[in-house]
């Protein structure tokens, strides 16, 4: 959804070249100046740049190209994400976009990750000395952080989402989806930095006078607190269709993302930061989120959106972290992430049940564990390892730190399959009656009673059975409505609030039970730009069970061959797990090169406070 | 087929998000290759002090900078 007109339509094909030659003399000069200033940098020709950095060095006690690189990276990092809401929040509500530009968030995103990408470039550029002792060669006279390269890498990852998403919407038309697979690779490549910009902060750190470091200042103490908040957001940004009720795939998997975040998160704040830093870390990505949503929402009129909490998974972990388990890294993050899959669930899901559209019904829970709690387990051990990483504690051998992330990758990635495993049901179809309610002229608002044909499809405790309205336009009651069902005998349902069959509403009827997940269009407008036929609100209507992504992503192109489907999506694969790949080779990097000093002659880090 | 091309975008239109970054990626591979082919002679005795350790490269060497 956050990008599917980046690119244009041909729609308004004239105004989307105007657009593209705007951006282009933009970025050609942009990218020239860059250029130039990094040329005269390196030549030691200009002195601002340096004098800058040196500035903000001493202010923020850390070496110059750290300091510089860091805010830089807090900036751009926020608008993105502020972008990226709302982003979504106007594809749910608006449906698709005339013009790469004509959506004001694209900016926000295309600046945000553009200058994730330079503030990584940044950090290779601006040192002159060797930064650090993992510090990579590029010359003999020039050495780059290694965060600094995994940040350009990350920036550069979601930077090549862009043209890829572009091919992938040519070959597939566009999937309106979050979760398209070049769409994850724009999102993925911003959330992951946020390990990036960690690690390069403990590189700058872990060179500075020992006694520098001992007394970081409040502010100093809440941006590393923040950093791990960011931490948090950044693993959760592959939630964000759940947060607004429109979830594409199983109710199932948000359990399992919710885990997989919150366990190597809280650990790693918890490590490094000491006792209250998962939940400092959990309660500031509160504070960003909700000002977002509270922006995108309220502010601007867009759809609302929630957001995970992460406070019971933060409290499992602090808790688990007052047992002598900490001493063992390791085994804490596993105990902890099986803490966080099970009691940290459990917490959570008072919140999702509260606020959200969709609560966690009792019959997904079984599925939900099996799939949540082996994930949560390997997040929480990658995330102690990271926390080793970041505390300067040597990690066990190499093969075991990259067994332990190969496995965690497998098991995410088995626990997604299974997610993703959905069934429409054969011959069954819904009789769904409407029955027009008083509106304004021109909107015609229904109420509709759905009669389900076998009556016994649908389980006591289904994930849900919803009337759902979306891309109505935002002054339309925000564009979207989720309407859950009431059961008034087997089979059969009614509506409990007005349903807008008129203008540019989609509404359909959804159902997922267990595995069985499928939809049913009550109205779908005309659709030129596709070449759909309009699907009418009738006042009685028969209609069978289709897969609900026929429906939701109508754009989406059905005509090509299958096994091209499956190349593209392990094109963007391989791309991921070459991103995954070089945190990981990087982590290890710096650790294999740290001098283990104090980590060695202290016993054990009980409240570890790195370095100090 | 024309379904396809009517809601569609060009490959163009990514072309200004993505191309500067792959210049700049371009141009430091290309330093740091120009490097690599330099004879190691040369350049060093050019610019010795605190870069001399910069000889071995990926070696593990803890001496961090001053």
């Amino acid at each position: 959804m956050t990008t599917e007109s980046l690119a244009a339509t041909n729609e308004g094909g004239g105004a989307a070249l105007d657009q593209v030659i705007g951006m282009s003399a933009v970025a050609a000069v942009v990218s020239l100046a860059l250029l130039w200033i990094g040329y005269l940098h390196r030549q030691r020709r200009i002195t601002w740049l340096k004098n800058l950095a040196e500035r903000l060095g001493t202010k923020f006690k850390r070496p110059p190209w750290v300091a510089l690189q860091v805010f830089l990276f807090t900036a751009t990092i926020i608008a993105a994400l502020f972008g990226f809401i709302w982003d979504v929040s106007l594809h749910i509500g608006k449906g698709r976009d005339p013009g790469p530009l004509a959506n004001p968030a694209h900016y926000f995103i295309l600046f945000g990750l553009f200058l994730l990408f330079i503030a990584g470039t940044l950090a290779i550029v601006q040192p002159y000395d060797k930064p650090g002792p993992a510090a990579i060669r590029i010359t003999r006279t020039w050495f780059a952080p290694v965060g600094g390269v995994l940040m350009a890498v990350c920036g550069l990852y979601a930077l090549i989402g862009f043209p890829l998403d572009d091919i992938w919407h040519r070959i597939f038309g566009q999937d309106v989806t979050l979760w398209g697979p070049t769409h994850l690779m724009l999102i993925g490549g911003a959330g992951l930095s946020l390990i990036s910009v960690l690690l390069l902060e403990y590189e700058g750190r872990r060179v500075m006078p020992q006694e520098a470091q001992a007394d970081d200042t409040w502010y100093l103490k809440l941006l590393r607190y923040l950093s791990f908040g960011g931490l948090f957001i950044g693993l959760s940004v592959f939630q964000i269709e759940y947060d607004f009720g429109v979830e594409q795939f199983r109710l199932v998997q948000q359990p399992m993302m919710i885990a997989a975040a919150a366990a190597l998160a809280a650990v790693a704040a918890r490590m490094v930061l000491g006792r209250g830093a998962a939940l400092i870390a959990a309660a500031l990505a509160i504070v960003l989120r909700g000002a977002v949503a509270l922006i995108v929402g309220p502010v601007f009129g867009g759809p609302t959106s929630w957001f995970a909490l992460y406070l019971g998974p933060a409290l499992v972990v602090e808790l688990i972290a007052l047992t002598p388990l900490l001493k063992k890294p390791i085994l804490f993050g596993a105990v902890a992430g099986l803490g966080v899959g099970t009691v940290g669930l459990w917490l959570e899901s008072f919140w999702i049940d509260a606020v959200y559209h969709y609560p966690w019904p009792t019959s997904m829970w079984p599925e939900a564990l099996a799939m949540s709690v082996p994930v949560a387990i390997g997040m929480g051990v990658c995330g102690a390892l990271l926390g080793m990483v970041l505390t300067g504690q040597r990690l066990p051998r190499p093969a075991l730190g990259i067994t332990a992330v190969v496995v965690t990758v497998l098991v995410i990635g088995g626990a997604v399959a299974n997610g993703l495993r959905t069934e429409v049901p054969e011959q069954a179809n819904a009789t769904i009656t409407l029955t027009d309610l008083p509106s304004d002229a021109g909107k015609r608002m229904v109420s509709a009673d759905v009669r389900i044909d076998p009556s016994d499809l649908i389980s006591a405790d289904p994930e849900w059975v919803t009337i759902l309205s979306w891309q109505g336009g935002l002054a339309n009651d925000r564009g979207l409505a989720i309407d859950k069902l009431e059961k008034v005998g087997d089979g059969h349902y009614r509506s409990t609030q007005p349903i807008p069959v008129w203008g540019s509403w989609k509404t359909l009827l959804r159902v997922q039970d267990g595995h069985t997940m499928a939809g049913v269009p009550i109205f779908l407008p005309a659709d030129p730009g596709i070449g759909a036929v309009e699907t009418p609100a009738l006042a009685s209507s028969t209609r069978p069970f289709v897969q609900e992504l026929t429906i939701l992503q109508r754009e989406r192109n059905q005509n090509h061959p299958s096994w091209l489907f499956t190349v593209a999506a392990l094109v963007v694969l391989a791309c991921t797990l070459v991103l995954i790949a070089a945190l990981t080779w990087g982590a290890g990097r710096i650790n294999a090169r740290d001098t283990f000093t104090d980590a060695e002659v202290t016993p054990g880090p009980k409240e570890p406070v790195p370095h100090a | 087929m024309t379904v396809e091309h009517l809601a569609d975008h060009t490959l163009l239109l990514a072309l200004p998000a993505f191309a500067p970054a792959l210049v700049v990626v371009g141009v430091v591979v290309y330093a740091a290759m120009r490097d690599r082919r330099t004879p190691d002679d040369g350049e060093a005795a050019a610019d010795p002090g605190d870069e001399a350790h910069s000889e071995h490269p990926g070696a593990a060497d803890q001496d961090g900078p001053p």
